[in-house]
């Protein structure tokens, strides 16, 4: 955890959405994110990311003649419209202990929001009881998400783990999804290397 | 609640005379860029009649030529090199005696956009609130007026401009080569009534703007004061001075000119050819000739057309104001036009102006958050501040 991607625009138990100003290094869909509420933390695994626009930055584009590099940083970097990334809450630590379950609080506005490297990924998504909350988030593309979290998992883990993870994964998978054959199929073709 | 039906036969009358007007505009402007070709030779009759004009009506505001044409148009030949364009703008929230609370506040916004860099510009804003009780009163203890936000919004502008132009040479250390060039949205020569202009207040004023016009000079950038869609028409009371004899330069006749309501820009419209820009002239304005002359800032202005394609229906006017020692050098000249051409690209106004604004502005949310955070530090001392009724009123419509 170096530097925070953004901050806490708003909130609820089960999302948060975060604001960027830097394009550049915008978290990838499925990643875990981390937000410090008091005690605990809040872990939420990356599924939208809203790049606004606005009448001048329409202005800009459509002038394409004046399109400068330094313009273009400008807009990036500069422009008081931030990135909107939301993320849905898949977990909580509190000391040592991750649960996989919503949190019992959710970030505050303005609240730092943090990538997590690939230990906390490996140790926050060891279990897999957030399966259920990813599969039940209606307002998300749940099995997209289900399998890039999985992915990028199973990359946090030493190779020889990886494949192993993934299987267990599977079962785990189809005996959630054993009623929704085409469901469960969707994912994991998603998760195939 | 505005009943757009009863001013049916009103927006009717109104586009008529418009037209009407604009045709008569066009005979106008074609007589005035006749008189333009005529007397486009400077000599020291026609500086004599408009010397004479300045000083029979302090109030008439022409334009004096710098060069030894009217009609001069001027493209660089240079070839354009990457400057550093700082722009600075500034927006205000005026003192509201109906709101829960007197004060009143001046934001600016500024960007360092280096060309050619790949880098993205530095921004800042600098907001200033305005509470205590002897900047709100004047002297005869009534509520500061607008024109007294206004003129302290310019100073900040210039104040920020240099001092955005100092830092930017202090990141540059101090290597001079690099052209800086610092633009304000508006005239860069402050406005100041014939009336008021020996006023202690206003000397201070002029003093205070012009320190900062020195320290813009000292750091070797240079200030520019940028006015879209001028609405000035120097030029035009000049030419209407170069056709009068030089005893009837008289306040009557100064004021009974052929070009009312014709601008300058109507004229250069047709013209000026993308990056064309006009002849130099400087205003007769005393403030100009007087204090702005004595501190060795006097203001030059020339306009400029930012527009890419040829024609008068695509010409994009500006005028663009500079002090006279950059006037004085033509290649320098060039070398600022270019760079204010190149910034309007894609916008026919300069970007970093854009921005500067976008910056500066304060809006109306804005405000409300600003007055909630004063309401609840108040609060937090036992005091409920109150709008007025009418105020209350007002926003329950």
């Amino acid at each position: 955890m170096a530097s925070p991607l953004g901050r806490v625009l708003r909130s609820s138990t089960t999302i948060f959405t975060f604001g960027s100003l830097d394009n550049a290094d915008l978290p990838a869909f499925g990643a875990l994110v981390a937000a410090e509420v008091g005690p605990t933390w809040v872990y939420g695994l990356v599924y939208e990311v809203v790049i606004q626009d606005d009448p001048f930055v329409r202005q800009v584009v459509a002038a394409t003649e004046g399109l400068t590099a330094e313009r273009i940083e400008d807009m990036r970097q500069r422009r008081q419209v931030p990135v909107e990334i939301t993320a849905l809450t898949v977990a909580y630590r509190q000391g040592d202990r991750v649960y996989q379950r919503l949190p019992p609080r959710p970030p505050a506005a303005l609240q730092p929001i943090w990538a997590c490297d690939e230990t906390t990924t490996a140790q926050v998504l060891a279990d897999f009881a957030f399966f259920r909350t990813v599969l039940n988030a209606a307002h998300c593309p749940s099995e997209e998400l289900l399998a890039a979290s999985l992915r990028r998992a199973a990359a946090c883990r030493p190779p020889e783990q990886e494949k192993a993870y993934l299987l267990e994964a599977g079962r785990e998978l189809a005996r959630l999804l054993a009623a929704d054959l085409p469901r469960l199929d969707a994912i994991l073709r998603r998760l195939a290397p | 609640m505005l009943e757009l039906r009863r001013l049916l036969d009103d927006i009717e009358a109104m586009s008529r005379e418009v037209t009407t007007s604009r045709q008569g505009l066009s005979a106008l402007r074609a007589y005035g860029l006749d008189a333009l070709a005529r007397l486009a030779v400077v000599n020291d009759a026609l500086l004599d009649k408009i010397d004479r004009a300045a000083a029979e009506d302090p109030s008439w505001r022409g334009a004096f030529p710098l060069g030894p044409r009217l009609d001069e148009r001027h493209r660089p030949q240079v070839e354009p090199v990457d400057a550093t364009l700082i722009g600075v703008d500034g927006s205000q929230i005026y003192p509201d005696r109906h709101g829960p609370f007197l004060y009143y506040l001046i934001n600016t916004g500024a960007i360092v956009l280096r060309q050619g860099s790949g880098q993205a510009p530095l921004t800042e804003t600098r907001p200033t609130l305005v509470f205590r009780e002897e900047a709100l009163y004047n002297e005869d203890q009534e509520l500061v007026d607008n024109r007294v936000v206004n003129a302290a919004r310019e100073l900040a502008e210039i104040r920020e401009m240099a001092l955005q132009a100092t830092a930017e040479r202090e990141r540059l250390g101090g290597e001079l080569d690099r052209l800086l060039i610092v633009l304000g949205d508006g005239p860069l020569l402050i406005w100041v009534g014939e009336k008021d202009s020996r006023d202690r207040e206003v000397q201070r004023r002029i003093a205070a703007y012009l320190a900062e016009l020195d320290a813009i000079r000292r750091v070797g950038a240079v200030p520019i004061g940028y006015v879209d869609r001028p609405r000035s028409a120097n030029v035009l009371r000049m030419l209407h001075v170069a056709e009068l004899d030089l005893p009837d330069i008289v306040t009557e006749n100064l004021r009974a000119t052929r070009y009312r309501h014709l601008t300058d820009r109507a004229l250069f419209e047709h013209m000026l050819g993308p990056n064309e820009r006009s002849a130099l002239f400087t205003s007769t304005a005393t403030i100009n000739r007087v204090d702005f002359r004595q501190a060795g800032q006097e203001i030059a202005f020339f306009y400029l057309n930012v527009a890419r394609d040829p024609g008068p229906d695509a010409a994009r006017i500006a005028r663009v104001d500079v002090p006279v020692w950059v006037a004085e050098q033509p290649d320098l000249l060039d070398r600022v036009q270019m760079a204010i051409y190149r910034d309007c690209d894609g916008m026919d106004y300069p970007y970093v102006l854009a921005r500067a604004h976008e910056l500066a502005v304060v809006g109306q949310r804005e405000r409300e958050e600003l007055e909630h955070m004063l309401t609840v530090a108040l609060m937090r001392r036992g005091l409920v501040p109150m709008p007025s009724a009418k105020a209350t009123a007002k926003r329950l419509l």
